[in-house]
């Protein structure tokens, strides 16, 4: 039977140091329509720093355990469709 | 919804999408009209309108140029057949910041069609290669009694670019604008008000919309017949538009989010936070809760009944 994540595995991430990767990824979309106007250079820095971005949030939600975490994986995995 | 993914003809595709998405699939650099079911439309997309209120032109990357065409009568009569309609064409071309002639050189990976301007080194360093300039036209042929001369809002979208150094309408500047709303505000949907509809002053504007990853521009309302030739619009970017590095990335930020909303109904992923605005949906549960499993709909009658297994 799958389980959702618990706070162990939470504790687990917080001292691997690749916390918040999926945040961070979901986010840059949000930062990227600022720094068209405000900060060109910090938009061609993002943009050229996603295929990072995106293989650190894989490897944060592939090391969770459960049905909605799976979900998630295939939802990254077919991210690049 | 669209990835922006660029992809090869001729293939059989195997994908994967949320429920919340439908797939849509566009010729690589095709030109696509729409309008909006805007306030007061009475009609579904106003299709059946005697006179558009604002026009969209969706510009999808992977050509170097193209074109689009939306046909307009008045809705009822098979006057069309005596002449009495018009077409307003938007069409594009992409070319390299200074000259040097049209892009095309971007097109590797298996991609359709030619891609944009730009080396397509990827590199995104913007220091040596050359931005992408790219120029669209609005024209109009042809009238119906009914259009008459009522000034209109065009709209812009280009897909999967990146954002613009600077806008030009017409030779003049077009100024940044506060948000996605300002330009996609088209005011009502119906003829009268149409004068007052982009931005908040009825300027043309801009904006780039990072999560699709779309430059929108929206123009004045002005009125294609009265105008000399065309209506045209220039922008470069501030970086080259390298189609290979664009590829998907639409659909990355989708994904992304839609894996982080997921997860975050648990409260699984780490420093979860919603991204989109307003409060997370756990964090509306009473405090009492926030501890615990997220409430779900019964996915059985027993299990309603407090009979799960």
């Amino acid at each position: 039977m799958s389980r959702e994540p618990g706070l162990a595995e939470l504790a687990v991430f917080a001292a691997s140091g690749h916390t918040g990767a999926l945040s961070k990824l979901s986010s840059v979309g949000d930062g990227l329509s600022y720094q068209a106007a405000k900060d060109p250079a910090g938009f061609v820095r993002a943009v050229g720093a996603y295929k990072a971005g995106l293989a650190a949030a894989v490897a944060e939600v592939g090391a969770l355990k459960g049905a909605r975490a799976v979900y998630s994986q295939a939802l990254l995995a077919t991210a690049l469709n | 919804m669209g990835t922006g993914a660029l992809l090869a003809g001729g293939a059989t595709l195997t994908k994967g999408y949320d429920l919340t998405e439908v797939p849509l699939f566009v010729r690589a650099g095709a030109v696509v009209p729409s309008t909006d079911v805007g306030a007061g439309a009475t009609t579904l997309g106003g299709a059946m309108a005697t006179v558009y209120a604002a026009l969209t032109f969706t510009i999808y990357p992977g050509a170097a140029e193209g074109a689009g065409v939306a046909y307009e009568d008045d809705g009822v009569s098979d006057a069309y057949l005596i002449g009495r309609h018009a077409a307003v064409t938007c069409s594009y071309v992409h070319a390299k910041a200074g000259g040097g002639g049209r892009a095309g050189d971007g097109d590797k990976g298996g991609k359709a069609g030619g891609g944009k301007a730009g080396d397509g080194d990827g590199d995104g360093d913007g220091e040596t290669d050359a931005a992408t300039t790219t120029t669209v036209t609005l024209s109009r042929n042809g009238s119906f009694p009914q259009q008459g001369h009522t000034p209109r809002v065009y709209k812009v979208a280009i897909v999967s670019t990146m954002p613009p150094a600077n806008v030009t309408a017409r030779g003049r500047a077009v100024p940044h604008a506060s948000s996605l709303a300002a330009v996609s505000a088209f005011g009502a949907h119906t003829g009268a008000a149409a004068g007052a509809t982009a931005g908040a002053a009825g300027a043309a504007t801009w904006w780039y919309d990072g999560p699709s990853m779309t430059l929108h521009i929206s123009t004045e309302a002005i009125d294609l017949s009265s105008v000399a030739a065309h209506h045209a619009i220039e922008f470069t970017t501030i970086a080259p538009v390298d189609d290979a590095q664009l590829s998907g990335l639409k659909g990355v930020f989708a994904h992304a989010n839609l894996a982080k909303d997921n997860l975050d109904m648990t409260r699984a992923e780490p420093g979860a936070h919603d991204t989109r605005g307003g409060a997370p949906a756990w964090s509306k549960w009473p405090s009492w809760r926030r501890h615990t499993r997220p409430p779900r709909a019964p996915q059985t009658a027993f299990e309603g009944l407090g009979l799960a297994f």
